[in-house]
């Protein structure tokens, strides 16, 4: 045996020797800790598919140390190389709280500072060792260790510092928290307002399941002790403290068996359950939530708290409508429990709902899967309507549509029906606000949603008529089905007619839905006939380009177009006469002026329109070049080669008539009104 | 022209990741010698060993001990396992002469617990209950020492108990564990060898020794 060998194996029989006298509960810890990583790493092995390793970890771990040194002279951040050695490492390091005691040493080498620069640190290091389930645990066990060392109102100073970092490093802590919430119990008072404090900082930022996963961790590891947190909340009635009671009573609820642990918790749920004051029955009904998530939720448990949601005050109802959908979101919710919630869903939605509460049951039928999926669009069209200021409601609605859209079609064209009946108005606001529906829209451009819309176009209502007129304009359909034409009596065609008189819609759009028109027209009086021709030429006139080119490719089918078209040429025929006489050379003192004025004007607002309007606009920065006709870049000490510049453009007709005659076409919109008032239009 | 000056920085600031002086005295005072920490988490065993204390007071079970590694680690250093083995004293119900762990797997499915595999998951373990297979295991339950596992009376098979059954079990982990046991020093030879010669073993000691440790 040589000398280092030699050296190796009596290192070894020390550390074996110092492990052996060790007391038995602190053996037992390690035990326990070796337990944990062997299920762990088995874990990962059956994920990853290899062969279990086996060799020993390295007694030293220099790839480590590197990096805290790296962390603590605040050198820059570079990917970590030979990941596996330093999982080795890791491991080996965590196996040993000693030497995770060296480390926090190392790594805070003039003592652990009791503030948030603690974290910061620790968080630097983590990134350095690259962010998965090892270096968590670390990060974790760093933390641990320090509190460990710490005297317990120290630990709790440096506790309290959490909240104060500023993120990203506070969410990337909430990762590790679980280790130490785990491994560590809290004094009650000190939790009961640490915990909330940390939901607080946390906000409404979504990346919160670290932390709520710490807690439940934290109620399954020191039950008795949740137990103690739990009744420090028991005068609750901040939101943050309400979220963390609710958890905790949730968690320690679904616990397995533990008598004793049911025996002392029972009081305390009573004393929520009943307590004189909102906060402490909110934690009550909202722990169910946590118990459900758990899979512990009992059948005359849900049935009791349906009942007890019922019979609660007007805001407690309000909160119920969020309790029971998130309930029912539970992936393991029982058959028997889902169809409790969704009678009481059913049952309760209604168009009084709190903005809240619908929020939370579309959100709810939003996710709904096959069966329920008919019960709940039900929901939806119950609770309806909804105002176009309530964004994160039309959102999920947009969700529903789109998951319906793509897996039932003919479900979707139902509902689309029912849902614009419901709530037309408020729709068709949202509809038309720039980026709002874009999602739902691609999806229905080259679906065949013509049917649905010629419902629409053709409704008893005018929002509805008006919403179909905008998806006909915006899904560039044109046709609308022959059995939805062949249904229409005199009045309902007459209604769309005028509808579209009074609708401003694209050029191409406009002409198409005339088309549309032309058969069910031929099969009226001849007042009405009569009309529809006029407007045929009006439209022509209004816009000579796109308008006449889509009646030219239909010329053959309709001999009506062509009259008119005949018509109109002769009319631009006539104007092209009189612009060329010499009375129009005759010009007013300041006109031309006036008009390049008035052009220069027009052209900014156009600008200005398109740029809020359009995505790519606002992607890039708008540069202006004062002189010259190529541009480069400098980057990196470095000037690219010139670029000259591109040009593209685009056009958009503009109705001709608006500017002619604008009072005429103001006029025209009225009598169109008029009109349909007459037909008896009591939804106007 | 001039670059743009960076601001000056007051030095009452100081950069994200230096420590403040005042953050470390409270650390150096904090480290004093017998500062109470935060407690630290409970054993998950000491639940399991409850819920088996509690099974003995309910006359589920008779006295028992815990060997295997858990038993092992009590004193040798800690080694890795998945399960505690606990041999228990179990008579055979009345009007049968078959022993049984029916009783036992009565009583904690009732508790809700779970059998998985040949084990049964209670609280956070798996716990393996066997019944004595032999004299050896019945007088080692017999003289098991009783220990504290903070704050939990629970009753661990003698050093001497522990290498006795392993040769008798004889599995190359076994042998191991033997091996560990003396390379430790932590087993009386005398007192080994009185078992050993009680229970018949004495030549399998003999050729277990000629095989491992040179006759020695």
């Amino acid at each position: 045996m040589n000398s280092e060998t030699s050296k190796t194996f009596e290192s070894k029989r020390q550390t074996r020797a110092e492990l052996r006298a060790l007391p038995f509960g602190e053996k037992l810890r390690i035990l326990e800790r070796l337990r944990e990583d062997l299920i762990i790493g088995l874990a990962d092995q059956r994920k990853r598919g290899d062969e279990p390793t086996r060799d020993s970890p390295s007694t030293t771990a220099p790839l480590l140390l590197d990096l805290v040194k790296e962390t603590t002279e605040h050198e820059p951040r570079h990917r970590a190389e030979s990941t596996s050695a330093l999982k080795e490492e890791i491991e080996s390091t965590l196996a040993d709280p000693k030497r995770t005691a060296d480390l926090v040493h190392a790594l805070f080498p003039n003592g652990v500072p009791l503030a948030p620069e603690f974290f910061e640190r620790v968080n630097d290091l983590h990134l350095r060792l690259g962010w998965n389930e090892t270096s968590n645990r670390l990060a974790g066990a760093l933390l641990d260790n320090t509190i460990g060392q710490l005297k317990a109102e120290n630990g709790e100073t440096l506790l309290a510092a959490l909240p104060r970092i500023g993120s990203p490093g506070f969410f990337q802590t909430l990762y590790y928290l679980g280790f130490l919430l785990r491994e560590r119990e809290l004094r009650p008072q000190f939790a009961a307002d640490w915990f909330p404090s940390l939901v607080k900082r946390i906000g409404n930022d979504s990346a919160s399941g670290g932390f709520w996963k710490a807690l439940e961790a934290y109620c399954e590891f020191h039950p008795q002790n949740a137990v103690e947190v739990l009744r420090c909340l028991a005068a609750t009635r901040d939101e943050e403290q309400i979220l963390v009671a609710a958890c905790v009573l949730g968690t320690l609820r679904s616990l397995n068996t533990d008598s004793a642990l049911q025996r002392v918790l029972a009081p305390t749920e009573l004393e929520f359950s009943q307590a004189a004051t909102p906060g402490p029955r909110a934690v009550y009904s909202r722990s169910w939530i946590h118990t459900a998530w758990r899979g512990k939720l009992e059948k005359a448990d849900f049935v009791a708290l349906t009942s007890r949601i019922s019979a609660g005050t007007k805001e407690e109802r309000d909160q119920g409508f969020g309790i029971i959908c998130r309930v029912l979101l539970s992936p393991v919710i029982s058959s028997d429990c889902f169809d409790i919630g969704m009678a009481w869903l059913q049952a309760n939605v209604s168009s009084s709902l709190s903005p809240a509460s619908k929020y939370s049951v579309i959100e709810f039928a939003a996710q709904v899967r096959p069966p329920g999926r008919s019960d709940a669009a039900a929901l939806i069209l119950s609770a309806q309507p909804v105002l176009p200021e309530h964004k994160g409601i039309w959102q999920r609605v947009e969700h529903f549509l789109v998951e319906l859209l793509q897996h039932d079609f003919a479900a979707f064209t139902d509902f689309l029906v029912k849902f614009a009946r419901a709530n037309a108005a408020n729709w068709l606001k949202v509809l038309k606000t720039a980026r709002e529906f874009e999602w739902l829209l691609s999806k229905m451009r080259g679906r065949d949603v013509a049917g649905a819309v010629g419902q629409l176009l053709f409704d008893e209502t005018a929002q509805c008529r008006k919403l179909g007129l905008f998806f006909f304009d915006d899904l560039d359909l044109a046709a609308v089905p022959k059995e939805v034409l062949e249904r229409l009596d005199e009045r309902r065609l007459a209604l769309a007619f005028y509808e579209s008189q009074r609708t401003s819609l694209h050029a191409a759009a406009n002409a198409r839905f005339l088309i549309v028109l032309i058969p069910p027209i031929e099969r009226m009086n001849s007042a009405m006939q009569g009309e529809f021709y006029n407007e045929l030429v009006l439209q022509l006139k209004n816009y000579p380009g796109a308008c006449r080119e889509e009646f030219l490719y239909r010329l053959r089918e309709f001999p009506i177009l062509q009259k008119a078209i005949a018509e109109v040429d002769a009319y631009f025929e006539q104007l092209k006469t009189a612009s060329e006489s010499g009375l129009a050379a005759m010009e007013v003192a300041g006109a031309p002026q006036a008009a390049k004025l008035h052009a220069r004007r027009f052209s900014r607002t156009v600008a200005k329109s398109a740029e809020e309007m359009s995505v790519f606009i606002k992607l890039f920065r708008k540069v202006r070049l004062l002189y010259g006709k190529q541009w480069s870049t400098f980057h990196d000490d470095s000037l690219s080669d010139a670029s000259s510049l591109q040009q593209f453009s685009s056009s958009v007709e503009m109705p001709r008539m608006e500017f002619i005659d604008p009072e005429g076409m103001n006029l025209r919109r009225y009598q169109a009104s008029v009109r349909i008032r007459e037909l008896g239009n009591t939804t106007e | 022209m001039a670059g743009k000056r960076k601001p000056k920085k007051n030095p009452e600031e100081w950069r994200i990741g230096e420590i403040r002086t005042e953050d470390l005295n409270a650390s150096r005072e904090s480290n004093a010698p017998n500062a109470p920490a935060l407690p630290r988490a409970t054993l998950k065993l000491t639940r399991t060993l409850k819920v088996i204390n509690e099974m003995q007071a309910a006359g589920v079970i008779g006295r028992y001990a815990i060997g295997g590694a858990v038993g092992a680690t009590f004193y040798l250093e800690p080694m890795p396992t998945m399960d505690v083995d606990v041999f228990v004293a179990i008579h055979p119900e009345t009007g049968s002469s078959i022993i049984t762990l029916k009783p036992i797997y009565d009583y904690l499915t009732a508790r809700g617990y779970t059998a998985v595999g040949e084990a049964l998951k209670v609280e956070d373990w798996l716990v393996q209950f066997l019944p004595p297979t032999g004299a050896l295991a019945e007088e080692a339950i017999a003289r098991a020492r009783m220990v504290d596992v903070e704050g939990v009376p629970t009753f661990v098979f003698t050093a001497e108990h522990l290498v006795a059954v392993a040769l008798e079990t004889g599995r190359p982990k076994d042998k191991a564990r033997i091996l560990q046991f003396i390379d430790a020093e932590a087993v009386d030879q005398k007192a080994l060898e009185e078992i050993l010669g009680r229970h018949q073993m004495l030549e399998k000691w003999i050729r277990f020794r000629q095989q491992f440790l040179n006759g020695s």
